[in-house]
């Protein structure tokens, strides 16, 4: 590896004068340069293709194009392309370069361009998140509302279509992204010791696709709506009208955007780890985030194919989703659910071992059966490959397979047991120091076990016979998706906001409307649950007077939600403005990134930490008085790196240890 | 779970189940049981007068599932319970001391795979047994009747080939004779849905897919479109009539609708 | 992985690492593109197993590509992965990653016309029906897959040439593997559109 390097043309190392363009590109150049390409693809497309004469693919092919031109030009613009361009022009970044891209200034500038740290990554997540909450809880209200009475009278019913499906499909980005996200990218790294992520670039990569992805989903409400649920089965997606290009354009931006995202989690957690960090000694938030992203990796791609042929079929006149010219619905369903099925469990998983991550800082008791807690966490994502069916029992398209399909979906009780046996032992005879946080682990038990029991009753064929397709479900799965999954995430921004934003959650405000959601959630899902049995399908917009009761009830419940999420964002704008100032580490946590210093410097670690045991051991020889939190004020800043270097005599590295 | 001893506990000679928090969490795990147990019924209830055998079979199942559910639910919200009210720290700061350092109990984990694993295997054999008789009803020694459905955005008709080629937009069937139907749709997909009747089968275009079922009940009943088809999904039901033989016979006997 | 240096630039690692996580990423994508290519390729095959409406292959004048024409586009990328992995193999040699690599993004050059000679030529649209369908966006997936591979393998020729392949040396190895998932694919398109052409009639 030495002589040839000497005879080369060019000077060995790259432009000394660091920079270039891409110290001018941000959200505002991205912003431009996608209106632009979207407006020149639009003049262009439109005015070239040409109309054939039957059905007109024209317009969705326009539409579908502009859109893709946004994401593109925005993709340029924000300057996600330079990094490639430049390594195919051999003209690799410099360190400058790199410490640029990370945002080495750390101004407030950097969260509005392409910015590799991952913490940076993750706030831009936690904002985006709540932002895709807000606008799909708000379109929840508008379905609620519209439900208070019989008759369909506050919207239309192509309006009530719109929503629902734009509500849905909002939800569902939320939620997949809301763990793996903000904390994903925030704490993971730091949790296991690494500077940043795996490859910083794809981080800023798959944040920015998601970002372009927004504006199309919402654009979606200004071309007809998504009046087709957010399943979008076809062929009633092939006749939809044009809301359902932005649709499948945002499914594609997003399914790169996860996939990508997914590798880099994956990749960083499996080779990141610091030294010392063997998988045993891995906290198990980072099991499940792997889990759930990895899953998302192979399961998304098969949405975008589907997606890819629905565009296809709406803009070329394919013929993939047409029985007329030999094509079926059952194709898209079987794609369909072969990512929604593992989806469910993406979205799941990450809630549920946040859980795990908090309940022994609560208790001060070790997680209770690590063992189990991976068991089940391996359990459920390699079933969750092999159930797909289970939501196509009466869909016809293979009555023979019904049998197996519902071996697998109940086998899968069995490791979701295992995460209760979990939860429930690390609860056992544990002093709990009742916190926010540690109220989610209380919240997600309850709701949970209902939506587990629920889902049973549907894997059940007969039975589902009668559920599908039914309130009974959409039920299910709000108990699993929202009582399980996004109270899960309720409990971790608790927890690890002291740790982003330098501040303390308000316990008091945040406590409030936490619970008071709770009950409201709890209020209209049961009522749901009541008029799916008695027989209300789901996506009506007018179930008629014979549901009147119940749907008041569950409207009302729909209310009280508003009224303790409202709170809750209250709690969350206050603290981050004006709350109290956090230690470093408040909460008396042992994982690494409670041994940073907050705020998180741009490296994470002064020096990179030695495990030596893992970060479950409270009670132990040696432990047994409580690592108590610093006293309010202690600055556990720059002053106090952790005392281990590689040198150092074996010792433990949580904050505290005698 | 743990019932191990926790250390610095004063020495207690009872025996383990009727220890705290033993005792008194399966006190409540008892209550909550039968508080779950008198609510088994109530989903039935809510399903409504099932009016077919597969109907009533679904409600068994769900009584029995909810039944089932019962001791476990009660399992974890008793342990919540208690841990919300007898476990709890409160105040500014942890608790001064760690608790107890117990890891793992391996008891505990065999009984608790062990239950899940029976309960599953519960399941499965009920699902799977019931699944078998049910497919044996689409063979009964009496040939049954038979309906053709076509969903069309937003409406259903029937055809009855027994009959004529007789054509409705309202389903009527006899009591007690076994009817299959063959459903299949015009536009985009639909959902075959005879609600108190608990049949479902999705009317796909370009396919053919059956149901059976066999009315008990003389009355009626609703059919609603079970998946979302277009702007009037909501408005896509007809009305079912049970109606007894002779009945039914007059009416298939009478002259078909003035509709296309 | 660990290293005290406190200046230590994210990403930086030394190239050992730096190739070690590299090989895992490029892995995972290649694991997500292929549950790309499999949903594709089941694509395919369930329309012909569905033959919804009797419509697979069965309109007036429709017939199924020619499959020698798709085995020699097979054979093409074959010939590029070959001429790649020459280069591969000859280590930090700069003259033979240039010659090797540039010959292999010719030969995929050569494919992308091939295939895209065999869309235009293939005397349908996807609008005909549902082989047309699935048959053109296995194709079109070609394509791609053949333009991401070309602008690999021009970055290779591009930083070989400039000499920036000494301390990246692992980046040839990584864009190998890629090339080698390249042949796969296109061997697993190619069987089933091949192999599994109209229905027999019943
Ligand atoms: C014990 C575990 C579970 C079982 C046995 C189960 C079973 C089922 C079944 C059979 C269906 C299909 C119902 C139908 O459409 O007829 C269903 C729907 C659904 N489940 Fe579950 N489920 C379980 C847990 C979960 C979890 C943990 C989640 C999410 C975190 C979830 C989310 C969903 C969603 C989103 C749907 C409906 C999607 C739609 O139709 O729009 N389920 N579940
Ligand atoms: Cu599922
Ligand atoms: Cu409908």
């Amino acid at each position: 590896m030495t002589t040839s390097v000497t005879a080369a043309p060019s000077p060995p190392v790259a432009p000394v004068t660091a920079g270039g363009i891409m110290r001018h590109l941000n959200v505002v150049t991205g912003i431009v340069m996608g209106v632009l390409l979207a407006t020149a693809t639009w003049w262009v497309t439109s005015s070239t293709f040409p109309v054939l004469d039957e059905g007109d693919h024209k317009d969705d092919a326009v539409t579908i194009l502009t859109l893709v031109a946004w994401v593109i030009g925005f993709l340029i613009g924000v300057g996600a392309f330079v990094g490639p361009a430049r390594w195919l022009l051999g003209r690799d970044l410099t360190v400058e370069d790199e410490h640029y891209l990370a945002g080495k200034d750390a101004g407030v500038a950097r969260y509005f361009r392409f910015t590799t740290d991952h913490k940076v990554v993750g706030m831009q997540y936690l904002v985006t998140t709540m932002v895709l909450f807000g606008f799909g809880g708000t379109l929840a209200m508008l379905i609620r509302t519209n439900l208070i009475t019989p008759g369909s009278r506050f919207v239309d019913p192509a309006t009530y279509n719109s929503l629902v499906g734009i509500h849905g499909i909002t939800m569902i980005i939320a939620t997949i992204i809301m763990v793996s996200g903000p904390f994903g990218n925030f704490i993971l790294p730091i949790m296991i010791g690494a500077r940043d992520m795996a490859f910083p670039r794809l981080n800023a990569l798959s944040f920015w696709l998601l970002f372009a992805a927004v504006p199309v989903l919402i654009s979606s409400l200004f071309l007809g709506g998504i009046s087709t649920g957010w399943s979008a089965y076809a062929p009633l997606s092939d006749q939809a009208n044009r809301g359902m290009d932005a649709f499948l354009v945002t499914i594609v931006t997003f399914a790169i955007s996860t996939g990508v995202a997914g590798m880099n989690i994956t990749t960083t957690a499996v080779r990141m780890r610091a030294r010392g960090m063997t998988w045993s000694r891995t906290p198990i938030f980072v099991f499940g985030t792997v889990a759930s992203v990895a899953l998302g990796l192979v399961a998304f791609p098969m949405f975008e194919v589907a997606m890819i042929e629905l565009g296809m079929d709406r803009g070329m006149g394919a013929g993939f989703y047409d029985p007329s010219i030999g094509g079926s619905g059952w194709l898209y369903a079987n794609l369909f659910w072969l990512m929604g099925h593992p989806e469910v469990y993406v979205i799941l998983l990450p809630a549920i071992v946040a859980l795990m991550e908090i309940t022994p800082v609560f208790t001060r008791k070790p997680l209770f059966s690590f063992t189990s807690a991976i068991l089940g966490i391996m359990g459920i994502a390699g079933l969750s490959l092999f159930v797909w069916a289970h939501h196509m029992y009466v869909a016809g398209w293979a009555p023979v397979l019904g049998g197996p399909f519902m071996v697998t979906t109940e086998l899968i009780s069995i490791p979701t047991g295992l995460l209760f046996l979990v939860l429930l032992g690390t609860l056992w005879r544990g002093r709990v120091w009742m916190r926010l946080p540690v109220m989610a682990v209380y919240a997600l038990l309850w709701n949970f076990t209902i939506g587990g029991i629920t889902g049973i009753y549907l894997s059940d064929i007969p039975v589902d016979q009668a559920m599908h397709g039914s309130m009974f479900v959409t039920a299910h799965f709000h108990y699993t998706l929202m009582g399980a999954g996004l109270t899960g995430a309720m409990g971790a921004l608790a927890y690890w906001f002291p740790k982003m934003t330098g501040r303390m959650l308000h316990e008091k405000a945040g406590a409030i409307g936490f619970w008071v959601a709770q009950v409201g959630f709890n209020v209209t899902f049961m009522g749901m649950f009541a008029v799916g049995l008695a027989g209300q399908p789901r996506r009506v917009a007018d179930p008629g007077t014979y549901f009147r009761v119940g749907n008041l009830i569950s409207s009302i419940g729909a209310y009280t939600i508003m009224l303790g999420m409202l709170t809750f964002l209250g709690a969350i704008i206050y603290s981050w403005r004006a709350g109290s100032v956090a230690s470093a580490s408040p909460w008396g946590a042992r994982t690494l990134e409670w041994q940073t210093p907050t705020p998180v410097p741009l490296e994470n670690f002064e020096v990179l930490p030695v495990v030596t045991q893992d970060f479950y051991g409270y009670g132990e020889d040696g432990h047994r008085a409580a690592a108590g939190a610093p006293a309010p004020g202690t600055p556990g800043g720059p002053g106090a790196p952790p005392p281990q270097g590689p040198d150092a005599p074996p010792q433990r590295v949580e904050v505290g240890a005698p | 779970m743990s019932t191990g001893r926790h250390e610095g506990q004063r020495l207690d000679t009872r025996t383990t189940w009727r220890r705290p928090p033993v005792l008194p969490i399966l006190v409540i795990w008892a209550v909550l049981t039968v508080l779950l147990l008198l609510f088994a019924p109530v989903p039935a209830r809510l399903m409504g007068r099932p009016a077919s055998p597969t109907m009533q079979e679904i409600e068994t199942t769900v009584t029995w599932f909810t039944g089932l559910s019962a001791p476990v639910a009660a399992l974890v919200w008793a342990i919540l319970l208690y841990s919300v009210f007898r476990w709890r720290h409160r105040g500014p700061q942890p608790p001064p001391e760690d608790g107890s350092g117990r890891r793992d109990n391996r008891r505990v984990f065999t009984i608790w795979v062990l239950g899940s694993a029976v309960l599953c295997l519960f399941l499965l054999v009920w699902g799977l047994v019931v699944i078998a008789p049910r497919t044996s009803e689409a063979n009964p020694a009496q040939e049954p009747i038979l309906v053709d459905v076509t969903g069309q955005q937003w409406a259903w008709s029937f055809t009855y080939p027994d009959e004529g080629n007789k054509s409705a937009t309202e389903l009527y069937l006899p009591v007690g004779q076994t009817v299959a139907f063959r459903v299949t749709s015009k536009d985009v997909i639909h959902s075959f849905w005879l609600v108190q009747l608990g049949i479902k089968v999705d009317a796909n275009p370009g396919e053919t897919t059956v149901a059976t079922v066999r009315p008990t009940q003389i009355g009626t009943f609703q059919l609603r479109c079970a998946e979302l088809c277009g702007l009037y999904h909501s408005y896509m039901q007809t009305t079912v009539h049970v109606v007894s033989v002779a009945d039914y016979e007059a009416w298939a006997q009478s002259p078909a609708e003035a509709h296309s | 992985m660990t290293s005290p240096t406190p200046a230590l630039v994210a990403g930086h690692l030394d190239p050992e690492a730096a190739r070690r996580m590299n090989k895992l990423g490029v892995i995972l994508l290649i694991v997500g593109d292929a549950f790309f290519t499999f949903s594709l390729v089941f694509t395919y095959l369930y329309l012909r197993g569905l033959n919804t409406n009797g419509q697979w292959l069965t309109q007036k004048g429709a017939h199924p590509v020619s499959a020698t024409y798709t085995w020699l586009v097979v054979l093409v990328v074959a010939a590029s992965w070959l001429a790649y992995r020459w280069a591969e193999r000859g280590g930090t040699d700069k003259a033979r990653i240039v010659l090797g690599a540039g010959l292999a993004s010719a030969l995929v050059v050569l494919d992308l016309g091939l295939q895209v000679g065999q869309m235009v030529g293939a005397g349908f649209t996807p609008r005909d029906g549902a082989y047309q369908s699935a048959w053109m966006a296995l194709a079109g997936y070609h394509v791609v897959h053949l333009l991401l591979t070309l602008f690999l393998g021009v970055a290779i020729v591009n930083r070989a040439r400039l000499g920036r392949f000494a301390e990246t040396a692992w980046h040839v190895t990584m864009v190998g593997y890629w090339w080698t998932w390249l042949v796969l694919a296109t061997v697993i398109i190619a069987a089933a559109t091949s192999l599994a052409t109209t229905v027999p009639r019943a």
